[in-house]
């Protein structure tokens, strides 16, 4: 099973998946993630699992890293982008968030317009 | 003030807070009332108070900000005081004018002391005019006047407070742009766009010291917190005493935060915060006119109960004569955000599937969540501090470290790994800190999982419908099981 560590993006292979805990781990599984806390760490790894087409997908979408309200539109459609060039303004818990384009490109699409709520996951832009 | 003997007390507030608040009034033998909003009404805080009054719907707005509801609960339960926690509607003047006016205690400061203190330009020009030392700033924004600062420069919000709506700016170009997003930010936090400017000192430590007023005209100084790590102005890690402040600094420094709380009739419990700069010299920042999020540090290393001090002067009862003058020994302070150190630290949701707090001499849990606790975009994502207690510096350290290995939070990313590397890194080691240490500071990445925990992860992930996020499966390890076991379900 391939297991992708969700904090440094790096992925694990392991064929131990017989439902055994080694002895001291705790873990909880919330759909394709789990949490594992060992010896005072916590780890945070999602299933890999492969579905075709996903990659073509991840590289043309940028999704929202976390939910909140959209507080402002920094760029217009059509735009040439830089990685890096802000593109609009999230606002979650009374702090705001520059989200911020992670290659260079064309802003082909954005899908969200000052005071729209979005989702954690939800797509922002794409950028072709 | 209406200050006077009271027992019933409505804590207005959630959380962390709201349960040590309502844990420090059952300890006075006082009756308790709690509010809620719907989203909190089986919530930690809700159910430890004898009585609970659910104030409206999830957003803040609808409930926990609106003074009226609060109000309106005091009288429905016969509460005859209130206490405000901190955030929320602690430093709002005309709330506490309103419960004073209602004929209720009001266990906090006098609405007039917070009015001369929540407005940052004035309450500076008080400072300057009694004496106490400020950084040089401006409430005009004309390019002639913040040239007379000199850069770089920060532009806050008058009425701001805990880093919201603060941009530093180190050159001209930058100026306008930063000007108008924290004009926004002013005004969506705070319903106020009023600005103003001071010089950014470029090492400073964030020194506050934390003082105390009675209704008898007595005002004393209980030490300092050292609160430099901030990122992004919001404080992480505080501890007390500081590694640096000398009993001579810290007599100077409390004189002038004893005579800032006096210009104003400060009574209950209040911070003011100073920047240390390297040579020794400090200045005026701002006077929080509540009880602070970092108090335990104080309590821990000077033994008290601020929060029963806070009961004790809002009665109208004198100050203790016998307050300690000393720290009698070292704590330190660690908050535990539901965020992602290693995605830009955003703030995470979600629901707390397992929560475990750790516990043993000397270790301190202030918490407001427990297994099962919806963490939601309404609310601070604060969940909870964990504090230790130390001989020395390095003993309260390392408990801490070792505490916070031992604090499990399970569904919702939090930042306790990453503090726990942070307070290992040698310039924390050192206590050689300052309010841009964050900043620069590389804390350790979070390590690769070891084949344990992969095998754990995988073991977990091939029981249940994998696509099913309501099918949690907690697993407990047993203690009695020789090496592994099976999972049962």
């Amino acid at each position: 099973m391939k297991l992708k560590n969700l904090a440094t993006g790096t992925v694990h292979e392991t064929t131990a998946d017989r439902g055994e805990i080694p002895r001291g781990a705790r873990a909880v599984r919330d759909g394709l993630t789990t949490w594992v806390h060992y010896r005072g760490e916590i780890w945070r790894l999602a299933r890999l699992v492969e579905r075709p087409g996903a990659r073509e997908e991840e590289e043309h979408d940028l999704r929202a890293p976390m939910p909140g309200v959209v507080a402002r539109v920094l760029a217009e459609e059509g735009q040439a982008v830089e990685k890096g060039t802000p593109l609009l303004v999230l606002s979650a818990m009374k702090m705001e968030h520059e989200i911020r384009s992670p290659r260079p490109g064309r802003l082909a699409k954005l899908f969200r317009a000052v005071g729209e709520r979005v989702d954690m996951g939800d797509p922002l832009a794409e950028i072709e | 003030m209406n200050a006077r003997p009271f027992r019933k007390v409505l804590v207005a507030n959630r959380g962390e807070i709201a349960v040590r608040v309502l844990t420090a009034c059952r300890t006075a033998g006082l009756a308790t009332v709690a509010v809620a909003s719907e989203a909190d009404v089986s919530a930690r805080h809700a159910r430890l108070a004898d009585e609970l009054v659910v104030l409206g719907p999830a957003s803040a707005r609808e409930s926990y900000l609106v003074a009226a509801k609060i109000l309106d609960a005091a009288r429905a339960t016969g509460a005859d005081a209130i206490h405000p926690g901190f955030g929320f509607l602690s430093e709002n003047a005309a709330f506490a004018r309103a419960v004073l006016d209602a004929g209720l205690v009001w266990i906090g400061p006098p609405p007039a002391a917070i009015e001369a203190m929540g407005l940052k330009v004035p309450s500076r020009e008080r400072m300057k005019a009694a004496g106490v030392p400020v950084v040089p700033g401006s409430h005009d924004l004309s390019p002639e006047h913040l040239a007379g600062i000199g850069m770089p420069i920060v532009i806050k919000a008058s009425a701001g407070g805990g880093g919201k709506g603060m941009r530093v700016v180190r050159s001209e170009s930058e100026l306008a742009g930063a000007i108008e997003s924290c004009r926004r930010e002013a005004e969506a936090a705070f319903g106020d766009p009023t600005l103003y400017a001071e010089r950014y000192l470029e090492r400073p430590r964030h020194i506050e010291i934390q003082v105390f007023g009675d209704t008898h005209g007595r005002v004393v100084a209980l030490g300092e917190r050292e609160c430099s790590l901030q990122r992004r102005h919001q404080k992480v890690v505080e501890e007390s005493p500081s590694p640096v402040v000398t009993p001579s600094l810290r007599a100077r420094m409390s004189e002038a935060a004893v005579a800032a709380a006096k210009e104003v009739g400060y009574v209950n419990a209040g911070t003011v915060e100073f920047l240390l700069d390297t040579d020794g010299s400090f200045f005026f920042l701002e006077m929080n006119t509540r009880l602070q999020v970092e108090h335990p540090v104080t309590e821990e290393a000077w033994g008290l109960d601020l929060v029963a001090l806070q009961l004790t002067v809002a009665a109208g009862e004198p100050l203790p004569s016998d307050l300690p003058t000393a720290p009698a020994a070292h704590a330190i302070e660690g908050r535990l955000y539901a965020e992602d150190p290693e995605n830009g630290f955003l703030p995470q949701i979600g629901t707390v599937l397992v929560y475990e707090e750790p516990g043993g001499p000397g270790v301190r849990v202030d918490s407001g969540i427990e297994s099962g606790s919806e963490v939601s975009v309404h609310y601070d994502p604060m969940l909870a501090k964990v504090v230790a207690r130390g001989r020395t510096r390095e003993e309260a350290r390392r408990r801490l470290v070792d505490a916070l290995g031992r604090t499990v939070v399970l569904g919702v990313a939090t930042n306790v790994s990453w503090l726990k590397r942070l307070l290992e890194t040698p310039e924390f080691v050192r206590g050689d800190l300052d309010t841009s240490l964050l900043s620069r500071l590389e804390v350790p990445p979070s390590p690769e999982p070891p084949a344990e925990v992969l095998a754990a992860a995988a073991g977990v992930l091939a029981v249940g419908d994998g696509r099913s996020v309501a099918a949690a499966h907690a697993v407990f390890p047993d203690p009695f099981a020789a090496g592994t076991f099976r999972v049962l379900g």
